[in-house]
């Protein structure tokens, strides 16, 4: 059924930090623990989600020319709002995301998403693929965090598995970043017996 | 409230205020270009390869369009190029003349002796400057296809150690000649489908030694046919600008069969 | 004195793409030829510097005045995409050789996060107009400077024995571990 496949695509096989390569920037740099990374991944889906549903909803109505400041005009919309819900209620994680927020506007994924699919599609598609996209991002987003989390400083979530000054700091910090997306590429190259 | 309407009133105004600007911009930047620039551009084949001599195909059709160039500079296009460029330029009478790259040297991959195993980074100008790739041949070609590599349009591949050219494709821009480090490519008119595959100028008895098919400099195709092919610092070399002279006996009676028929 | 040690933190100590990673998609994208990095460099530094200065105006004259900063998320990309189109229309005009040295990179930046992200940040450090100026430079010398480096290593490695399996991308990112490493190095320099 078509709606399952939009859904699905996001998840694995478009997934779009491993294999379409869009909307890293966020996934560096707030993947040093995994409770950033769910935070972050949150922030994501509820904007994409959002905005691929305005954007569908008022597809018929925008001018082709201007549609691209319209889509930003409307996803800056739903990034100020989850900005200031994040301020309220999370404020920790508002500042371990820092600027990270306020990019969300220009995160490739929902300019692209919105231009490439919400913008010709129906709002019920449009919506399950921002949620089968923002599924994808998470589930890559989350397992960086947990990788670099467990291995930089002993703990999952908060949660101390051993003593971190055992641990590998380097991971936690940018390099480490890069070495984990890198391997996780090539593994995910092996399986799929094809290098992008 | 209030500040409802004043975020609307202050956003609209600014995006009101970039729009009207970025008008007033286009209208005062604008640039007057040769309408017949856009329309040549258009049907050049846009690779700017850099064959024509101008900078770009952009340059080319501005040159065009200003008279500074002939239509059928674009070696590229051809003559379906020179012809439409010509319609939009209103002249007539030009003349193209089709060119290929030609490379000389026949000597595939297991016929090239060596002198030393060669582990050194796998370009053509890599190997040429460290003592020759460990190749006897001096000359010849190395084989590791920095010319397929330069080739827009894809009309050159390695076939058994040796880059092949597809003469249909090939639009004799020029850049695989640049690349050879040895500059064993060189341009051949499309008509004129012979060409000497050495470029080794060692005397005959060293080439014997380190080529089967190299040229040994030993003569016969000069004698054979005199007006296309001369013997100068022991190698073979054609007059191409011999058209129509049949070469079939040169071919026949050459000892190692280093003239080939394309 | 001060002014120098906002250009170097950001220069090099918290160099925008190796360590605070942003503008990634660029840094992967473009990296592949020296011509392209240099090309997209030139883009960055022209366009940032002018946006932050412009950004840095909207928001203490117009945002401020009316309490209207939570504005500025849109404002912000507003400015910046009118800006874009403006510097690629006086380019196209003006100077036509850096025009067409930087290509189709110019109306690539308006979703660079770079350029948004100095127009944040020198909100968020309160910087003075002259501050803001300084940093979005160091800013957008560092991001030449980590592209162009990444350029020359990327067009060595493309003739180097790489495992099939990390081949492209994978190998792309532990160079700039690597190269983000190196940099870490320079933490603490100058006290900053």
């Amino acid at each position: 059924m078509n709606l399952w496949k939009d859904l699905n695509a996001g998840i694995v096989k478009e997934n779009p930090v491993l294999r379409l390569m869009i909307g890293l920037c966020p996934v560096l740099a707030v993947s040093n623990n995994a409770t950033n990374a769910l935070g972050m991944s949150a922030a994501v889906a509820f904007v994409l989600i959002c905005s691929n549903w305005v954007v569908a909803a008022i597809r018929k109505l925008t001018p082709d020319e201007i549609r691209i400041p319209i889509f930003i005009i409307v996803i800056s919309t739903f990034v100020t709002i989850s900005d200031y819900i994040m301020q309220a209620y999370y404020p920790e994680l508002y500042v371990a995301l820092g600027v990270f927020v306020p990019l969300i506007v220009v995160n490739c994924i929902i300019l692209g998403r919105a231009e490439a699919f919400a913008y010709k599609n129906p709002v019920l598609n449009s919506v399950l693929d921002g949620i089968g996209m923002s599924l994808g991002f998470a589930l890559a987003l989350v397992s960086i965090g947990v990788v670099r989390e467990i291995l930089g400083a002993g703990s999952v979530f908060g949660v101390t598995f051993f003593n971190p000054a055992t641990a590998a700091t380097i991971m936690i910090l940018p390099p480490g970043a890069f070495i984990t997306i890198g391997f996780l590429m090539a593994a995910l190259n092996k399986l799929e017996k094809k290098v992008l | 409230m209030q500040i409802f309407f004043i975020s609307i009133l202050v956003l609209g105004i600014l995006g009101f205020a970039f729009a009207a600007l970025l008008a007033l911009a286009a209208n005062y930047f604008r640039i007057e270009e040769d309408s017949r620039v856009a329309t040549i551009l258009a049907i050049l084949p846009g690779g700017n390869c850099g064959a024509c001599g101008a900078a770009g195909c952009h340059d080319f059709a501005a040159k065009v369009a200003r008279g500074e160039v002939a239509v059928s500079g674009c070696l590229v296009g051809g003559e379906k190029v020179a012809k439409k460029i010509a319609e939009i330029m209103g002249t007539e009478g030009f003349e193209v003349h089709k060119q290929v790259a030609a490379v000389h040297c026949g000597a595939k991959a297991d016929q090239r002796k060596t002198k030393a195993n060669y582990s050194g980074v796998k370009t053509c100008l890599a190997a040429d400057l460290i003592d020759g790739g460990g190749l006897l041949c001096s000359y010849g070609c190395l084989g590791y296809g920095d010319c397929v590599c330069a080739c827009p349009f894809d009309a050159i591949h390695m076939k058994e150690g040796l880059p092949v050219t597809d003469s249909e494709k090939c639009t004799a821009c020029g850049k695989c000649v640049a690349a050879c480090p040895r500059q064993i490519i060189s341009l051949r008119p499309y008509d004129f489908k012979v060409a000497v595959a050495c470029s080794s100028h060692d005397k005959g008895a060293v080439t014997r030694k380190i080529c089967p098919v190299g040229c040994i400099a030993c003569l016969i195709c000069e004698k054979q046919v005199p007006e296309v092919f001369k013997v100068v610092d022991n190698l073979a070399v054609m007059d191409y600008s011999k058209t129509g002279v049949n070469c079939d006996s040169a071919i026949e009676k050459c000892p190692t069969k280093c003239i080939l028929k394309h | 004195m001060e002014l120098f040690g906002i250009f170097f933190a950001a220069f090099l100590i918290n160099n925008i793409l190796l360590i605070r990673f942003i503008a990634l998609c660029s840094f992967f994208g473009v990296s592949t030829k020296i011509n392209t990095s240099i090309g997209m460099s030139l883009a960055v530094v022209f366009v940032m510097t002018i946006s932050s200065a412009v950004s840095w105006v909207v928001y203490h004259f117009v945002l401020s005045p009316f309490h209207l900063e939570f504005l500025r998320t849109a404002a912000f990309i507003l400015t910046i995409a009118a800006l874009v189109q403006l510097e690629e229309l006086y380019l196209k005009k003006m100077v036509p050789t850096l025009y067409r040295a930087m290509g189709i990179y110019l109306p690539l930046i308006t979703t660079n996060c770079a350029i948004l992200a100095v127009a944040f940040l020198a909100i968020d450090y309160r910087y003075n107009f002259l501050q803001s100026m300084i940093f979005s430079l160091g800013v957008s010398f560092g991001y030449s400077l980590a592209i162009m480096l990444f350029a020359y290593i990327r067009e060595r490695m493309a003739l180097a024995p790489i495992p099939k399996w990390f081949q492209g991308y994978p190998i792309a990112f532990i160079t700039a571990a690597l190269m983000s490493l190196a940099f870490l190095g320079f933490t603490g320099m100058f006290g900053l």
